[in-house]
């Protein structure tokens, strides 16, 4: 798939390649003015020397530095926001009669995921527990992720000590696997006991007891602050059923794309459209049952819906202020009424098979209302007081769904099986969001689409602010460069202008004497970049074996295992070679003017 | 025919407020085959004289014909062409590419000719033969630092002559040489002029060489005194 980045990227690349491919056809085409080029590095050798070592040192910083962003970029995006939030995730905020962040129906969301998201690596279900751990005579705080069997990250991890599968043994406790970093504050071992105490998804207290069964060598230190269980045994502990999730994190093929990244999560967002909340249940009136259509109006949560609903409902009796005030009110359409023989006031039980459960749910409600047929509506539909499947629906979502179309002119008013927060770009606007929701007096439930680059946008700034900082390191060095270049030729243009004269009597075209001096300077480049990169490999090395033990540090979670982490590219250092060479090219080519404009009798009279 | 022909050629170099007169209307022929020598005081304009005839430098007064076409109006690209073709030069401090050995240097300009094709067997053979004309047989892989100075001026002789040009034109080829060396240079040019017929003009302040040359042009002050 071409993508804008891509072709960004693809144009910078096809450039170097054809600047290097216009490099040796030219060397080919003045093969005498390139060998006087090339042999004239060796005079004034100890100028031209500095010079090279110069270029050299600044390849090498930037091979360093581009290696050490990058490795920085790779830390933060295949490795810490992937177990944050992944570089795409969905979530949900529920309030019907409390607060709960939870996905209920997981499947449904990862099926819409599976179709809209590009790349996808993996959908994970996070199940987890920010928990206060004590150990042996010390505390904690542990980040406690429950990760299913088979999850690639039990097969990507080596422990140290003891063995996964025993996560899944059954004992007296559950397992769990610990980071050495966190084991150590809490004074553990392999096979000692932590108790955990932590909030379920509904706010109660609750306390577990774990088995460390193993223990992962320390790699970053953000990572230092988890332990690993089954996702199943922690969903128990959190009270949530099996089809729920607190986030679902989508780790894509494309985490160094921010433009992927945010189309997808567009994508996801538009496709993740609501339909309206419906049931297709029972109304049950003594040993009568009727099957019908059941939906909700938002009566006191859409301002706009008692209106719409004064203007389009038709009340053969009762009135609409009863309907909205009675919190476990119904209408009845007429034929339904008519069957289940209800008029206002008739107490009848609403049933239906829910989706992930056997058991029949019920819920009382009473008729306040009946109304004519509405068109876009089967003729015998019930439309309930929203608290009534605040009480039922999200919690125990219906195994058929009713549905209606979009274009009903009462669409507007019925409650949406989910509202979307809208988008946001930064974390600072999702905050925001976040916050506002917080204050904000609502109900139902609130699904959130964000892409890392809202929900992690901190950690990306500083990756930002270091790549700016290795930027303008950049930029000086080129500049010293630059000046090196100018500053040689110069002098080697003054000291060889009586040879410029000669040359040009002999025959010599300007642009020959321009190819010589501008190819003494790229076979420089060329060598000292060479000799750079190697040096800068070395340099790496070196740097790597040193061991920083600097706990509580931001730096620090940019080290794994504790040694600085350089993820050299053949594309970036290709990228920086291309970049020296052209700079140095296009120096040389400017100075290399005064040269080539000199008049050949003044040049022949020139004394030094 | 008259292979140069100067006509009333004046040379003028602004000098800060001032200018300096260094040629003052020049009349000049030569034939093919001559062996012409240029005299006159230091300052006299020898130098300005060679390079305008050489087109190296530009007159800005009168005509300047070669080969009976006046290069006046040419661009500097095709006076550079018309140098590599025509002309050979020899100066006084010898000016070869010191990062070449003696036969590169002796190679380079027949390099510099792309249009004319030769093969690398043509340019190496007729840079041998040169350099064995002018006796220097054991000194082909050298740099020229490593040479004396008659030794690099021979090489300059060769390197003059390997194009084939009609005219070679040497600025004081034997200033910077021992009076011996000197007349063993002028021997050789004149060998050269015999056997190739290549036209040679030279400027020189030594009366005692002035007997090689066929033709005297006597200047003072920018001006044609014989
Ligand atoms: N680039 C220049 N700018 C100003 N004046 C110049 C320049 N070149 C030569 N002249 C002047 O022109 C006059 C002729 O100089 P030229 O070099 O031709 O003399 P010359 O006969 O070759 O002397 P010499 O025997 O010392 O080499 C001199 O007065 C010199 O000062
Ligand atoms: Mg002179």
């Amino acid at each position: 798939m071409i993508n804008t980045d891509n072709i960004f990227e693809i144009i910078i690349f096809l450039g170097m390649f054809g600047f290097l491919g216009f490099l040796v056809v030219k060397a080919l085409m003045s093969r005498m003015a390139v060998r006087i080029g090339f042999r004239n590095l060796t005079r004034q050798f100890r100028r031209n020397l500095m010079l090279g070592v110069c270029i050299a040192i600044g390849m090498v910083v930037l091979v360093v530095t581009t290696s050490f962003t990058n490795g920085m970029s790779d830390i933060l995006f295949n490795k810490m926001i992937v177990y944050m939030s992944g570089h795409l995730r969905v979530d949900n905020k529920e309030y019907t009669s409390r607060r709960i962040d939870v996905i209920r129906d997981v499947p449904k969301i990862k099926q819409k995921i599976m179709e809209t998201v590009e790349g996808i690596d993996r959908v994970e279900e996070e199940v987890g527990a920010f928990t206060r751990s004590f150990g042996n005579g010390k505390s904690g705080l542990l980040m406690l992720v429950g990760l299913p069997e088979g999850s690639s990250f039990y097969e990507d991890t080596d422990l140290e000590e003891g063995s996964v599968s025993d996560i899944f043994k059954p004992d007296t406790f559950p397992g769990m696997v610990l980071y050495k970093g966190a084991a150590k504050d809490l004074n553990v071992k392999l096979n000692d006991t932590v108790k955990l105490q932590f909030e379920t998804i509904y706010g109660q207290k609750q306390v577990a007891q774990l088995k460390v069964v193993g223990i992962i060598p320390s790699e970053n230190m953000f990572m230092d602050m988890a332990g690993f269980t089954d996702s199943k045994v922690l969903r128990e502990y959190l009270n949530m059923r099996p089809q729920e999730a607190i986030g679902l994190n989508v780790v894509t093929k494309f985490p160094d794309s921010p433009a992927r990244v945010i189309a997808s999560a567009n994508a996801l967002y538009t496709a993740l459209v609501p339909e309206a909340a419906g049931i297709k249940g029972d109304l049950v009136k003594g040993s009568t049952n009727i099957s019908t259509d059941i939906f909700a109006f938002e009566v006191s949560t859409n301002k706009d819906a008692p209106a719409l609903l004064s203007e389009k409902l038709q009340f053969i009796s009762g009135r609409l202020d009863d309907f909205t005030s009675t919190k476990n009110g119904i209408l009845l359409t007429e034929p339904l009424a008519k069957k289940l023989k209800a008029s206002s006031g008739t107490r009848l039980s609403l049933s239906y098979q829910p989706k992930f459960d056997t058991d029949m749910v019920s819920s009382e409600v009473i008729v306040t209302g009946i109304v004519s047929p509405v068109e876009g509506f089967a003729e015998e539909t019930a439309f309930a007081n929203e608290e009534v499947f605040y009480k039922v629906f999200f919690w125990n979502l219906p195994k058929e769904p009713a549905v209606v179309s979009h274009d009903n002119a009462l669409f507007s008013a019925l409650l949406p099986e989910w509202d979307r927060l809208p988008r946001t770009p930064d974390s600072t606007s999702s905050m925001k969001k976040m916050l506002n929701l917080n204050k904000e007096n609502w109900k139902g439930t609130r699904l959130d689409v964000s892409s890392m680059y809202e929900t992690a946008s901190a950690v990306i700034d500083i990756e930002r602010g270091l790549n700016i900082v290795s930027f303008i390191a950049v930029l000086i060095l080129f500049f010293v460069i630059l000046i090196g270049v100018v500053n040689t030729m110069r002098m080697s243009i003054r000291e060889r202008t009586r040879e410029i004269g000669t040359n040009r009597a002999i025959g010599m075209q300007r642009h020959d004497v321009r190819t010589v001096f501008v190819f003494e300077v790229v076979f420089l480049a060329f060598f000292a970049c060479v000799v750079g990169v190697l040096l800068g490999f070395a340099v790496m090395w070196l740097l790597s074996l040193a061991t920083f033990d600097i706990p509580g540090n931001m730096f620090s979670m940019f080290l794994v295992k504790k040694h600085l982490y350089f993820l050299p590219t053949f594309k970036a250092v290709f990228f920086t070679f291309g970049v020296i060479m052209m700079i140095s090219y296009f120096i040389a080519f400017r100075t290399a003017r005064h040269a080539a404009n000199l008049r050949a009798a003044d040049a022949l009279r020139h004394y030094e | 025919m008259n292979v140069i022909e100067l006509e009333k050629v004046e040379k003028d170099y602004p000098l800060g407020a001032t200018t300096v007169h260094a040629v003052r209307g020049v009349d000049l022929a030569i034939k093919e085959g001559d062996f012409i020598s240029i005299v006159g005081p230091s300052g006299s304009g020898k130098t300005t004289l060679l390079n305008i005839i050489g087109c190296i430098d530009h007159a800005t007064g009168g005509a300047v014909r070669i080969h009976g076409e006046d290069v006046t109006t040419y661009s500097d690209k095709k006076l550079t062409d018309l140098r590599l073709h025509t002309i050979g030069f020899i100066f006084q401090t010898f000016n070869l590419i010191p990062v070449l050995t003696t036969l590169e240097n002796v190679e380079f300009p027949l390099l510099l000719m792309k249009k004319a094709n030769l093969s690398k067997k043509e340019i190496r053979d007729r840079a041998v033969k040169l350099l064995e004309e002018v006796g220097l047989n054991d000194q082909m892989n050298q740099r020229p630092f490593e040479l004396s100075g008659g030794q690099r001026q021979r090489v300059a002789i060769a390197r003059a002559l390997v194009t084939k040009p009609a005219i070679v034109l040497a600025d004081e080829p034997t200033a910077n040489l021992d009076s011996d060396t000197g007349e063993k240079i002028l021997t050789l040019m004149k060998e050269l002029n015999v056997i190739e017929k290549t036209t040679f003009i030279f400027s020189t302040h030594d009366p005692d060489i002035l007997k090689y040359a066929n033709g005297v042009v006597k200047i003072k002050d920018g001006l044609r005194v014989s």
